[in-house]
């Protein structure tokens, strides 16, 4: 690799150690890029060019995920779906009549016989190599499930998540699960050290016996780890990273460097026990978690609450409560029509 | 690359099972939306061309080829579905990437605000927004590499061009955002610099 001083705007702009300090800084960082300057004070504009455009590409990633469809219209179009692919398909059979091969009808039932089962045997066969029995949990927005997987490990799964797993686990082979949504995994550790896998796209959590929170909503994944020890792999860069308790990790494709934060880990998990726990929150994130669990659409119309932060417990035991609590607590104006909620 | 998983749902969606399907939807439908919306701004419009590629990969399921990326395949699905129905005469031109539209980026003079030396955080902000009137194919590379977490090849495929020109369209969208953070003198300098390196 080249050194920085012959980086283009370009080159820092795909160099994830440049693109994870601008938008996750430590005290590490700072020095280096400080240093660094330092011994290049000519470089310092395309630097600080680069860093702003970092900055702005974040930021453009965030509105462009704002156009989303809202729960209703995915679930009305599924529908759409659904009642298009019903209707029956008739075209593919009509040709058979033209066909000039056609044989005497004996012989057509015999060979159909045959072929029958030709194929079924063969279809057993490939069946049995192909699906290892695939168990799939899907939660709804608003419920969130507790279940045991063939390990003895139990996994909380939150509103709107997906986990799957092949049931074969046998003694002493790895365990591996995959998760689209946000769950809080408490792993048994086994006899035969086997490792427990986590993937979540281009992230894998490895664990041996532990507890820990797994985010992935909005193509942004967050661990955070309450006990034990867990190693991240990070597949875009072959980075691996080992996380203590109380420690936070996120990964996107914007910062795909991984870097620790430290947080109450509580904080992340209390959604387990149906609380929500807030310090100096703000509102669009909470507004987002609202989307995320109950799939709301959620619209903050006034310009003065984007920045506003909330600090503070709520409980999540339905939608109804936690707006009532967010309008006591806070004085946040809430008005519903439908799924869309808009805050004042 | 993809989900860890999409090989195994993709082959029992290729075997009928309806619950991968509805999988699949779930899983890419937000993705697929936002893509083809910053395409084409119509919302009705869009759902319908999601429609039609979710009854067409259903109706074929026998016939679909492998994939290691359902994300990618669906993106490049959509593409092809929203260009047929708008029709030839708005079809993009291939080599769009090396004539690329300058008049497009002559919009609001964000110089001048930097000069007059507005906050920080509302400049980043009008930034984020401009990234909205890059060129369609550059703003289309970067949306699929950065915010899509495709890989350049994916992008190069998407987009009808080989993995070079992806990389430089991408290249050049950054340029372009590059120029708007710098005022003036200074940036046309810069610029003229990097094009030499």
């Amino acid at each position: 690799m080249q050194p920085y001083e012959q980086y283009s705007f370009g080159d820092f702009l795909n160099d994830s150690y440049f693109l994870n300090s601008t938008l996750n800084p430590s005290d590490e960082t700072e020095r280096f890029w400080a240093n660094w300057l330092q011994q290049h004070p000519d470089k310092h504009p395309l630097w600080q060019e680069a860093h702003r455009a970092v900055l702005a590409l974040d930021q453009g990633q965030a509105q462009y995920q704002t156009r989303h469809l809202a729960e209703a219209q995915v679930n009305g179009l599924w529908a759409r779906i659904q009642q298009t692919t019903a209707a029956p398909q008739p075209q593919v059979f009509n040709k058979v009549y033209r066909n000039p091969w056609r044989m005497p009808r004996r012989w057509a039932i015999a060979a159909s016989v045959a072929a029958f089962l030709l194929l079924s045997g063969l279809g057993v066969y490939y069946w049995r190599l192909a699906t290892p029995g695939l168990t799939e949990q899907h939660t709804a927005y608003g419920q969130t499930q507790t279940l045991q997987l063939p390990d003895g490990s139990v996994v909380t799964l939150n509103a709107n998540s997906t986990l799957r797993y092949t049931d074969d686990w046998q003694q002493g082979t790895e365990r591996n699960v995959s998760l689209d949504g946000e769950a809080f995994f408490e792993i048994t550790h086994l006899k035969s050290n086997a490792r427990f896998v986590v993937h979540t796209g281009k992230l894998d959590v490895v664990v041996l016996g532990t507890k820990f929170n797994v985010n992935t909503r909005r193509n942004l994944t967050r661990v955070t780890l309450k006990e034990g020890k867990v190693q991240l792999n990070n597949l875009s860069n072959q980075q691996s990273l080992v996380m203590n308790p109380g420690e936070t990790v996120e990964w996107s494709a914007l910062r795909p460097t991984l870097a620790k934060k430290a947080v109450r880990a509580e904080r992340y998990a209390a959604w387990t026990e149906k609380r929500l726990v807030f310090e100096n929150t703000p509102l669009p994130e909470v507004a987002q978690m609202l989307e995320d669990t109950f799939g709301l659409t959620v619209k903050i119309d006034n310009p003065g609450l984007t920045n506003k932060t909330l600090s503070g417990e709520i409980s999540l035991e339905n939608e109804q409560i936690l707006l009532q609590a967010l309008h006591d607590l806070y004085g946040i104006e809430i008005s519903r029509q439908g799924n869309t909620i808009i805050l004042r | 690359m993809a989900l860890s998983d999409d090989p195994i749902i993709w082959q029992q969606f290729r075997e009928g099972d309806e619950e991968a399907f509805a999988t699949i939807y779930r899983q890419h439908v937000q993705t697929l939306f936002r893509y083809g919306m910053s395409l084409q701004a119509d919302g009705d419009f869009i759902q319908d061309c999601i429609h039609d590629v979710f009854v067409e990969i259903w109706i074929k399921r026998q016939r679909v080829g492998d994939t290691d990326s359902i994300k990618y395949y669906l993106i490049k699905s959509l593409k092809n579905r929203i260009f047929n129905q708008l029709g030839r005469q708005q079809r993009q031109p291939p080599a769009g990437e090396f004539g690329t539209d300058v008049a497009a980026l002559s919009t609001p003079s964000y110089e001048e605000e930097w000069i007059r030396g507005e906050d920080e955080h509302v400049l980043l902000e009008r930034l984020a927004r401009y990234l909205d009137r890059l060129p369609p194919r550059q703003r289309e590379a970067l949306q699929l590499r950065f915010f899509e977490d495709l890989d350049y090849q994916q992008v190069a495929d998407i987009l009808s061009v080989n993995q070079q020109s992806a990389y430089n369209l991408i290249f050049r969208a950054l340029e372009e955002l590059r120029r708007h953070l710098l005022s003036g003198l200074l940036g046309a300098f810069l610029g003229l610099f990097c094009e030499i390196v």
